[in-house]
C-alpha cells in the first residue's frame, strides 16, 4: 500500500486459478487495515512471489493430510484447490483435511468448505475449540481431533499450517500416529520486511523463512538451531 | 593476501615514499578525480576544535577548497559503513494522485569515491558486506551502486586499542586484506603500497615518488610487530561454529542477557551489522490530493523485541536471551554456515560502546570454556 507500507501475505489462490490472485487478509495492523478499508479499484503494489511452496512433486502418488488452524488456512486453500483440480486430483491418493478455529464464525472459505465436505473422495473434519449452539461438527483442539481422525502415515505426507501453539501440540500427535519427521511439512510465519533474505529478522538458525521457507520439513527444522 | 601484480610484494619498488608534508598534495591530486571520504573533525570551526562534540568522523572533505590536515587517531568511533549502507536510505519515491501512482527509482548519480585512512578491520567489514549483499538470488543494487564506485585506501594500524581483537578473527593491524591500497606510517613519511587490481588506478598518482629504502621497510616491519604485540587478547576461533552448535539452549545466554540492556548500541556501532527495517514516508500531501512519498530503509537491530514481533502478537525472540544469542550466533555460527566467513572484524567498537561493559571477547572465551567442558563431560 503506497503511503502505508508492506505486509508479507501468502497466496490463497491456486496456480490453477489463472485469472486472479486471491489474498485472504486479516485486519491487524496499519497495512491490513488500509487494505480492508480500500474501495474496489484501488491500486496496490505486489512484490514477489518469494520463497518456496508446498512440495507438490514429492506429494504425487501419496495420501495428503492437511492440518490447519485459524487464519493460517489461506495457503492451505491454495493447496487444496490445486489438488482437487480435475487435472491434478488423480496424481494424489486420499486427502484428509483437518481445520480448526476458535468459533464457527472464524472459518475462511465457508462455501468451499461445505462443497469439499460433500465430496466422497476426501475427508473433511472441521472443529471448533469449544461447543457452540450453531455447531454440529467436531469440538476440540486440532491436535485432539487429529488424534481422533488418526490419518494413516502409510505413504502419506502431512502439511501443517497454523499458530505456533497448534503446531507445537500437533507434532507429537503426528509422530505418535507414525509420521516420521521427513513426512511432516510446516509452513512457518516470521516477521519480514524484504522477502529476499537481506533484512535479517525472519531467520530460523542460519536459514531465512522468506527465501528458504516458509515451508520446511520437520526433518530439516531438526537440523537448524531453533526453538521450534 | 591479494596480488599486486608484482612478482615480489616486498621489493622496494612496491613501496613509494610520500613525505608527510606532501600528503595534502597527494590528496588534492586524488580529489580531482575522486570524491574523498576522510577522517576529519565533526566541527570544522577551528575555534571549537577542542570541544567535546568535535570528535573525529569520516566525512566528505573537499581538500581542493578546504583546509585539511590528516589527523592522528587509533580508529574512528563510527565506522565508514554508512557511506555504502546509510543509516537511512531512500529505495524509491512515488507520487500518488487519486489512483495514479508514479514510481521514480532513485537515480544512480554515484561519483567515484575513495574512503581514505580506514583501518584493516573496516576494510574487512566491507568484504563481509560485499559477501552478504551479493549472496543468494538477489544482489543488493543500493549497496553495490555505491560499492562499485568506491576504492579503499587504508592506513596500517600502528597503535591498536585495548579493545581491539582483529587478530582473533583472521585480521591484523598490518593485514592488507580488503584494501585497494595502503599507507604505512613512519616518522616523517608514509609508504604507499598498491594492494588490489583496482588499486592499480593509483599508480599514476604515486609514480613520481621515490622507492622506499631498505631502512624504511625494516622500520615498517618493526612497527608491524610492535602493533601486533599491542593486541593483548588472542582467541583461537577456528572451531567457534561447532563450539556454539552445542550451546544453543545453554544457560549462558540467560546469564549474559541478564545484564544486557537490549539498547542495541552494539549493533548500531558494528561495521558488519546490516539488518534493516523498511518504512514508508509520506513527505507532502497538498490540497489537490497529490501526495509524495518515499520507501526508506533504515538500520535496525536484532536486540530489540519489535524486530521480530509478528502481527499476531507471536514473537519468536521475545525473551532477551534469545536476542543476545542471535547476535553471537549470527556472527559466529550462521555466517560460517552460510558464507564460510566470520561476521566479526574484531574492531572492538561494541566493547567500547556498551553501557554495561559487556565484552564480546569474554562471551567468546566463556563459550569456548563451556564447550570444552561439555565435550569433556561426554
Amino acid at each position: 500500500m503506497f503511503g502505508v507500507g508492506e505486509s508479507p501475505i501468502g497466496i490463497a489462490s491456486s496456480p490453477t486459478e489463472e485469472d486472479y490472485l486471491l489474498f485472504t487478509v486479516k485486519k491487524t495492523g496499519k497495512v491490513t487495515s488500509q487494505l480492508h478499508s480500500a474501495k474496489i479499484g484501488k491500486k496496490i503494489g505486489i512484490r514477489g512471489p518469494f520463497g518456496n511452496g508446498w512440495p507438490m512433486q514429492e506429494a504425487e502418488g501419496k495420501n495428503i493430510v492437511i492440518i490447519g488452524g485459524g487464519f493460517a488456512f489461506t495457503t492451505l486453500r491454495s493447496l487444496i484447490v490445486f489438488i482437487l483440480n480435475s487435472d491434478n486430483r488423480k496424481k494424489f491418493q486420499n486427502i484428509t483435511i483437518i481445520y480448526g478455529c476458535r468459533n464457527p464464525g472464524e472459518f475462511c472459505y465457508k462455501s468451499e468448505l461445505s462443497e469439499w465436505e460433500k465430496m466422497n473422495d476426501i475427508g473433511v473434519y472441521l472443529t471448533i475449540d469449544r461447543a457452540h449452539p450453531n455447531w454440529d461438527k467436531k469440538v476440540g483442539f486440532v491436535p485432539t481431533i487429529t488424534k481422533e481422525v488418526a490419518p494413516s502415515p502409510q505413504n502419506s505426507l502431512a502439511f501443517v499450517c497454523g499458530p505456533p501453539i497448534m503446531i507445537k501440540y500437533t507434532l507429537p500427535v503426528l509422530r505418535e500416529l507414525g509420521f516420521t519427521d521427513p513426512q511432516i511439512y510446516l509452513s512457518l510465519e516470521r516477521r519480514m520486511k524484504c522477502g529476499i533474505g537481506k533484512c535479517g529478522r525472519c531467520n530460523i538458525g542460519n536459514k531465512f523463512v522468506c527465501i528458504d521457507g516458509p515451508v520446511f520439513s520437520q526433518a530439516e527444522l531438526n537440523t537448524l538451531l531453533s526453538d521450534e | 593476501m591479494e596480488g599486486t601484480g608484482n612478482q615480489n610484494q616486498n621489493s622496494q619498488d612496491c613501496f613509494k615514499v610520500i613525505p608527510k608534508e606532501e600528503l595534502k598534495i597527494f590528496l588534492e591530486r586524488l580529489n580531482k578525480e575522486y570524491k574523498l571520504i576522510l577522517p576529519t573533525h565533526k566541527n570544522k570551526d577551528k575555534s571549537k576544535e577542542k570541544t567535546k562534540n568535535n570528535e573525529l568522523i569520516f566525512d566528505y572533505v573537499d581538500v581542493l577548497n578546504e583546509e585539511y590536515e590528516f589527523p592522528e587517531y587509533q580508529n574512528i568511533r563510527i565506522a565508514p559503513k554508512k557511506f555504502l549502507f546509510p543509516q537511512s536510505e531512500v529505495l524509491f519515491s512515488y507520487e500518488i494522485e487519486g489512483n495514479n501512482i508514479k514510481i521514480a527509482e532513485k537515480g544512480a548519480e554515484i561519483n567515484n569515491q575513495i574512503i581514505f585512512g580506514i583501518r584493516n578491520c573496516d576494510a574487512r567489514s566491507f568484504k563481509i558486506l560485499d559477501t552478504f549483499f551479493s549472496s543468494g538470488k538477489y544482489s543488493d543494487p543500493y549497496y553495490f551502486n555505491k560499492r562499485n564506485h568506491t576504492l579503499l585506501i587504508g592506513i596500517a594500524c600502528n597503535e591498536p586499542m585495548t579493545t581491539c581483537f582483529c587478530t582473533s578473527v583472521n585480521g591484523g593491524p598490518y593485514s592488507v586484506e580488503g584494501f585497494d591500497a595502503v599507507l604505512y606510517e613512519l616518522p616523517e613519511k608514509y609508504l604507499f603500497q598498491i594492494i588490489s587490481p583496482n588499486g592499480e588506478k593509483f599508480k599514476p598518482y604515486v609514480e613520481s615518488y621515490s622507492n622506499a629504502s631498505l631502512e624504511d621497510l625494516k622500520l615498517k616491519d618493526q612497527n608491524a610487530s610492535h602493533a601486533r604485540e599491542q593486541i593483548r587478547v588472542s582467541l583461537n576461533l577456528d572451531n567457534i561454529e561447532m563450539e556454539l552448535e552445542g550451546l544453543y539452549n545453554h544457560e549462558i545466554w540467560q546469564k549474559i542477557a541478564r545484564t544486557c540492556l537490549k539498547c542495541g548500541a552494539c549493533s548500531y556501532i558494528c561495521p558488519t551489522c546490516h539488518c534493516f527495517d523498511v518504512q514508508e514516508k509520506i513527505e507532502k500531501t497538498d490540497i489537490v490530493g497529490k501526495s509524495i512519498g518515499k520507501r526508506v530503509r533504515i538500520w535496525d537491530t536484532c536486540q530489540i523485541p519489535l524486530f521480530t514481533l509478528e502481527a499476531s502478537g507471536h514473537n519468536p525472540r521475545a525473551a532477551g536471551e534469545k536476542r543476545t544469542r542471535q547476535r553471537i550466533y549470527h556472527k559466529f555460527n550462521y555466517y560460517l554456515k552460510n558464507y564460510d566467513i566470520l561476521g566479526c572484524v574484531g574492531c572492538g567498537r561494541c566493547i567500547q560502546v556498551c553501557p554495561v561493559n559487556q565484552d564480546i571477547r569474554k562471551t567468546l572465551v566463556k563459550v569456548q570454556e563451556i564447550a570444552k567442558n561439555v565435550q569433556e563431560g561426554d
